[in-house]
Formats: C-alpha cells, structure tokens, sequence
C-alpha cells in the first residue's frame, strides 16, 4: 500500500476513477500473452506442464491409457479401431501404403502381414489339449516372453497376447508416418511413447500396477522389449544383500541396479524354464519340484542345486499321480519352515554383529 | 561398517509382494500359470543366491583390479564369467539409462532454464507483474 503512493506520484485523480475498473479488468486481460501460454511463470510452477495441464488437448492426458486397457478387448474390436488409420495412409500418403498394410492387416493371408499377425484361431489348438480345457492358454508366457528376446523368429509363433503387442506396433509405426493421427489420444502417446505402455498391458493385468508407476517407469526405459517385467527390485535391498557378505565393501551407486536388471532377466528365465516344466508335466502350478527340476536342467544354474536340494523328488511324483493341490499345501508348509529357518540365520548374524 | 542398516527383519532376503508381482508380470493371468507359494518362496532363495554370488565373483574381480568399490563394470564381468554373459548388454543399458534418468533429475530443479526465456526477459517480466501487483494493490488501497 505504502508502495503506490510513493512510486505513483502522478498519478491524477482522472487516473483514480478510472482504477477500480482497471483493477479489476486489467488482470484477465492485459496480462501478456506469454502468461497465457504458461510460458512467463518465472515463479514455481513449471510452464510447459501448466500449458499442457491447463489445455483442451491435456484431456488426452487419460485417454490414451483407457484407450490402452481396451486392447484387451477380443482382437476382432482393436482391428476395428485400426481401421480408420488404414483408411487415412491410403488416402494420404502411397508410400505409407505398403506399411501401414502390412503393419495394420489383422488377418494372416498377406504374406507380408504374417510377422503380424496373430495367428489366435489356427494354432490355438496346438496349445490347447482337448481334455484339459483349462491348459488352453498355457501356450502363452513362452511366446509372450519370446517376443521379448532378442531374436526376431520368436516373434512368429502364434500366441494369445501377440496380437496386442503386433498392434502396437503398427501403431508406432503409424505414429511416426502420419503426425496428425485421428484420435486424440495419439499426440500424447507419441510423447510418451507408446510401445512401454502396451507392455503391461501385455505382460500383466491392466489394474496390477498404478498408473503413475507405470508412467514413471515409461520414462525411465523407453525401449525395454526384452523383457516383460515392469516391476523393479528395491535397489536398497539389493544393495543389502550384497553387502550381506562381509567381504564385500563399498557399491557404486549404479551397481544395485545392474545386479538388479540381472536378477530380473534370471528370474525370467527360471520363471520360463520352471514353467516349461510345469508345461510338460501338464499342470497349470508350479511347484517347487518344478522349479527345482527345471534348475537342475541348467548347468549355469548349478549354483542352485544346493538350495534346491532340499526339494525331495516324491512329492514330485505324488503330485503327477493325482491330487496336486493338497501336495502342495503340504509341500508349502515344508518349504516356509526352512525359509524361516534361513531367515533366523540371518539375524543371528546381525545379532553376532 | 553398514552393519546398522540390518535393522529390518526379512532384510537379506526380498520382498515376496514384490517377486509374487514380477513372476505374474512374467506369467500373466491369462496364460493360467500360477505360481505355487512354496515355489515363489524357493525362487526367492534362489535369487538372493544369485544376487551374492554374482557380487562375490563382482567383489574378486573388483580386488584383482584393486578397486574398492564395485562397479557396474565388475559385475558384467562377473555375469560373464558366470556365463550369464547374455544379461550383459540389457544390464549395460539399464545402468545407463539409470545414469540417464538422474541426470535428468538434476536438471529438472532449474526453474530458470525451464523457463524457456532469457533473464532479460524474465526480469522484464517480473517488472511487468510487480507493476500488474502494485495497480491492483492501489486500486484496492
């Protein structure tokens, strides 16, 4: 208050009258365009995001991501939603043609559209042995896994999850040819980048993970096709268990997370492996038999066999006979008992210390 | 030395929520594989196994080297001596992007910079709002 009378001298008393309404419209108007755009905020908040937040076209923020859960609808309904972007290269653009065919044709019979291609209805059976109705997706992680490996081959074979990741492909793809998508949602994924959110998708139910974390984790590896998990090791812990071992002394900052990406890419293989197992077996569970069994078959993993050992082969056996469930069970109890016992070492350890 | 940072139980091993959400990442509902309990616990083990050995082989590389700190660099030697050489790049280019991500970090606090503007602007700027404040201010007055 004391400010404007002494910086204002001149003001005059025309000016006075006139200031109630200049106060009062001055701000919504005359403020600069820049602020409009967010971009002057020199003072906190973050302008870009304040831009985004505050247009229309930040709607799209969530569409994308519910536009997301619905490739888990039936197949036949994301071909639907493809269509128009098919339409669209046609008119738009010759070159794109060949792509966006051969990227967006849900069905098999073009040759170029096969490493696309689903597959869903001719093989399933293959994976599905008629007396055991419930085994029918079993087919899957290996091939929803496979697509994770390095190896492109793996991408042929048929599997029930295939189609969404092959759609997202094209949708990329798409992205990258035709800048003005038709729907809303496209600009924001293209910020984002969409091949990171159609992997949990993918690879876990839609409501397993919060969507912030999945976002955080978008950003953070953009490119990760090799492997399903979305999910991180806490590094704390794994820097724990490192330096469990006495003689190991100090961690640089990067190495919990290079043991933990190892970790997760062993644990995908034993998780695969074990599942073969369980596959062959025809069971629907893995048990610890299984995984045993499945280690054993490793000679990288001979590491194991101490810890493994402890899994006696009967159980195995009763469980094939008959009532796997209740073995299970039993098998459970067995196993917690050493694992707490492994637990108590631990801290009879810290106690020592 | 870090020896008071084991004051959690369950510490050396890993959380079961955690690995329970991984190995159904891995094995997604729809492929109706499920994961016994006992076996998740035994895999859990079995991590924690792999875990100290590829940092005790990381730790004798790292001493052969005479270095006392372990280094992402020891541990892919580790995996390749391990023969788990296949983890190294996708091991390689997590680190890096973790390098990536904090660096990234660092950069966001800047408030100036992201602004987008010079400071001649800026500071226009601001004399154009405190002139905005002090109308109002007045016209209040």
């Amino acid at each position: 208050m004391h400010l404007s009378r002494p910086t204002y001298p001149a003001f005059t008393p025309a000016q006075n009258s006139s200031r109630p309404i200049a106060g009062t419209i001055l701000t919504p108007f005359q403020i600069p365009g820049p602020l409009h755009l967010g971009e002057f905020t020199p003072y906190g908040l973050k302008p870009k995001q304040r831009y985004y937040s505050s247009d229309p076209a930040a709607t799209t923020t969530i569409t994308p991501i519910t536009n997301h859960d619905a490739y888990h609808l039936p197949p036949q309904q994301q071909h639907v939603q493809y269509t128009p972007y098919n339409n669209n290269s046609n008119n738009n653009n010759n070159n794109n043609n060949n792509n966006s065919q051969h990227l967006l044709s849900p069905y098999p019979h073009q040759p170029g559209a096969q490493y696309y291609h689903p597959l869903v209805p001719q093989h399933q059976p293959q994976y599905s042995p008629p007396h055991q109705p419930g085994y029918r997706p079993h087919g899957v992680p290996y091939y929803s896994s496979y697509t994770d490996s390095p190896t492109p081959t793996d991408y042929l074979p048929p599997g029930q999850n295939l189609p969404q990741q092959q759609h997202l492909h094209p949708q990329q793809l798409q992205q990258q040819q035709q800048p003005q998508p038709p729907p809303p949602p496209q600009p924001q994924q293209h910020q984002q980048s969409p091949l990171v959110f159609n992997q949990p998708t993918t690879s876990s139910p839609p409501n397993a993970m919060p969507r912030g974390k999945v976002a955080a984790q978008v950003a953070k590896e953009p490119e990760i096709m090799e492997s399903p998990v979305r999910t991180k090791f806490p590094t704390a812990r794994i820097k724990r268990i490192m330096q469990a071992d006495e003689e190991v002394g100090k961690v640089a900052q990067q190495t919990p997370i290079a043991v933990g990406k190892a970790l997760e890419l062993f644990m995908v293989q034993l998780v695969h492996k074990s599942a073969e197992v369980a596959k062959e077996k025809n069971s629907k569970r893995i048990t610890a038999p299984m995984l045993k069994q499945a280690i054993d078959s490793t000679n990288e993993w001979d590491f194991l066999r101490e810890i493994v050992a402890k899994v006696t082969e009967e159980k195995e056996g009763a469980k094939s006979g008959g009532r796997p469930k209740a073995e299970s069970d039993s098998d459970d109890d067995a196993d917690t008992g050493e694992v707490r016992k492994k637990g108590r070492g631990g801290r009879k350890k810290k106690a020592a210390v | 030395m870090s020896d008071h940072e084991y004051g959690g139980n369950d510490d050396l091993s890993l959380p079961k929520a955690t690995v329970q959400k991984i190995v159904s990442e891995i094995l997604p509902a729809s492929t109706g594989v499920s994961f016994s309990k006992e076996a998740r616990d035994l895999l859990i083990e079995c991590c924690v196994e792999f875990i100290t050995l590829v940092s005790s082989e990381a730790n004798e590389i790292s001493e052969k080297e005479a270095k006392k700190t372990i280094a992402c660099d020891h541990i892919t030697k580790a995996l390749d001596t391990l023969g788990f050489g296949d983890y190294v790049p996708a091991v390689l280019e997590a680190a890096a992007q973790h390098k990536e991500t904090q660096r990234v970090r660092e950069k966001r606090g800047n408030k100036f910079e992201d602004s987008g503007m010079t400071m001649e602007e800026l500071f226009e700027l601001q004399q154009k709002e405190f002139e905005e404040a002090k109308k109002k201010q007045s016209g209040e007055a």
